[in-house]
Parts: structure tokens; C-alpha cells; sequence
């Protein structure tokens, strides 16, 4: 582990979610093209990342659509 | 200011992603249901006040997240912030580096990806305490910025931060569980004895 292993890794979760400056984040990309290590371990978080987003989709009931709908146009109705 | 008359157009296309993110906090159908149904009558209630052309995904989270904090509190009656114990980084991965065998056919890290049902992933994020599971579904399931996630939950961004990144650790040692269970990672003892 190189400094700049430690440094990519402190910033690691910055960099996946796009809060790095540009700059930053290609230094960062510069490393880890460079650097197996690092490279899988990125690859990995950025997986799973995408992987918990695809899995927690729900569908939404159409019953609650049209629920909200109505609840909505209720309201609009003149007392 | 936005226009009570064009609440329904602008504001109900948000409501498929908020109750997916409302289940994971309610942690079942009818209070989730119960959630997004509040979430939009307030939201209809105070879209006077809404700044038209600012951003109303995060304004719909802020008053979702609000509500459900709200009645979690109260359900409670416990207001404090639970903590959660110190994980290193890179749990899941470390995990599976070390567990790895000598079969490169397959990555095991692929293996594990691949094999954590939907099932799982609920389980886990339902699993983390309040504090932590918001902050994360706004970043993962939501994808919004730190910068929205602090004015969503009212938090200075730092505190997203720190929680976010704890939140996360806490996920991965609960997803290990689960990974293992399902046998989706190779046998320890093997891998303990190359």
C-alpha cells in the first residue's frame, strides 16, 4: 500500500458518488488505472453500489397511483 | 411559486421512487403506502411555498423523510441516535478477498454480486438503524449529492458524510451474512489451509 493507495482509498466514496472536483477525480482515475489493487477495489464498491440501487426498486402499486390521485383532486374540490 | 393546479403533472411522476425509498423506511407495505399517501397531501397542502423551478424531487424527500422520522420518533419514544460499531473499510470486499479460493474460473467477487437477492439487499438496509439507512437510501437508491442529503435531513454535510460512510460499512458487514448463508462464498476452511 503506497501513500497514494491510502489517499485514493480515504477519497473513495467521494470519488463513486461524483463529489471530487474534476481534477481530483482524475488523479484518483490516473492512480487507479495504475494500481490493480485499487482498481479491483473501486470496481468492486462501484458494483455494489449499482447492485443495491437495481434491488431496491420497488413497483408501486397501481392502487396507491390512483389513491394519490384522488386524494389530490379531493383536496381541489371547492368546500 | 408554484401553481396548486399543476401539482398533480409535476409532483406524481416522483411517486414510484418515493415509495420504493418510503418501504425501506417504513419496512412494510401499508405504512410505506400510509408514508407516500401523507408525503403527497402535505406536499399538495404547502405547494404554494414550493419555489417553482428549484428542486422538487429533494423538496418531496425532505417532507417524506420529515414525516417518517416524525412518526418513527414517536413510535420509539427513544429520540437518541443510535450508533453503530466500527467496521473497517472494505468490508464485503476484504472479506472475499480473504475467503477467495484457488478457482479463478469465476470471480468470487462476481459470485457475490451476482447472487445477493433483492431479498437480501432489503433485509440489510431494513436492518440499519434509522440515523444510518436514510442517509443511505438518499445516496444509493436516490442518488442525490451530499449537499441535497444535508438539506433534506437538515444535517451539516459532514455529518452526511460520516454517516453515509458508516451506513455503508454497516450494510457490507450485514450483506457478508448473507452472502454467507447463501454459500455464495468459498469455503473458508479451504482457502485457510493454501
Amino acid at each position: 500500500m503506497s501513500h497514494n493507495c491510502d489517499d485514493a482509498l480515504e477519497r473513495m466514496y467521494l470519488y463513486i458518488d461524483g463529489e471530487l472536483t474534476t481534477e481530483s477525480a482524475e488523479a484518483i482515475k490516473v492512480h487507479i488505472n495504475d494500481c490493480p489493487p485499487c482498481f479491483d477495489a473501486f470496481h468492486f464498491e462501484e458494483r455494489l453500489k449499482i447492485v443495491v440501487r437495481t434491488r431496491l426498486q420497488e413497483e408501486v402499486p397501481s392502487e396507491l397511483m390512483i389513491r394519490l390521485k384522488s386524494i389530490i383532486r379531493s383536496e381541489t374540490l371547492p368546500d | 411559486m408554484a401553481d396548486q393546479a399543476t401539482f398533480e403533472d409535476d409532483a406524481m411522476q416522483f411517486a414510484p421512487q418515493l415509495y420504493s425509498a418510503a418501504l425501506r423506511m417504513a419496512r412494510n407495505p401499508a405504512d410505506a403506502e400510509d408514508l407516500v399517501q401523507e408525503t403527497f397531501l402535505k406536499a399538495y397542502r404547502a405547494y404554494h411555498t414550493f419555489e417553482a423551478g428549484t428542486n422538487l424531487k429533494a423538496w418531496l424527500y425532505r417532507i417524506l423523510t420529515n414525516t417518517y422520522i416524525n412518526r418513527y420518533r414517536k413510535k420509539q419514544r427513544r429520540p437518541d441516535e443510535v450508533e453503530l460499531g466500527d467496521t473497517q473499510d472494505l468490508y464485503l470486499y476484504r472479506k472475499i478477498g480473504s475467503a477467495e479460493s484457488a478457482d479463478y474460473s469465476t470471480s468470487a467477487e462476481e459470485a457475490v454480486l451476482d447472487g445477493l437477492v433483492e431479498a437480501d439487499i432489503k433485509a440489510a438496509v431494513e436492518s440499519l438503524p434509522e440515523n444510518f439507512r436514510v442517509p443511505v437510501l438518499l445516496a444509493d437508491l436516490e442518488g442525490f449529492a451530499y449537499k441535497e442529503i444535508a438539506d433534506i435531513l437538515d444535517i451539516p454535510i459532514g455529518t452526511v458524510m460520516s454517516r453515509l460512510h458508516r451506513g455503508r460499512k454497516a450494510l457490507q458487514r450485514e450483506l457478508y451474512q448473507y452472502a454467507k448463508n447463501r454459500g455464495l462464498l468459498p469455503d473458508e476452511e479451504v482457502s485457510a489451509r493454501e
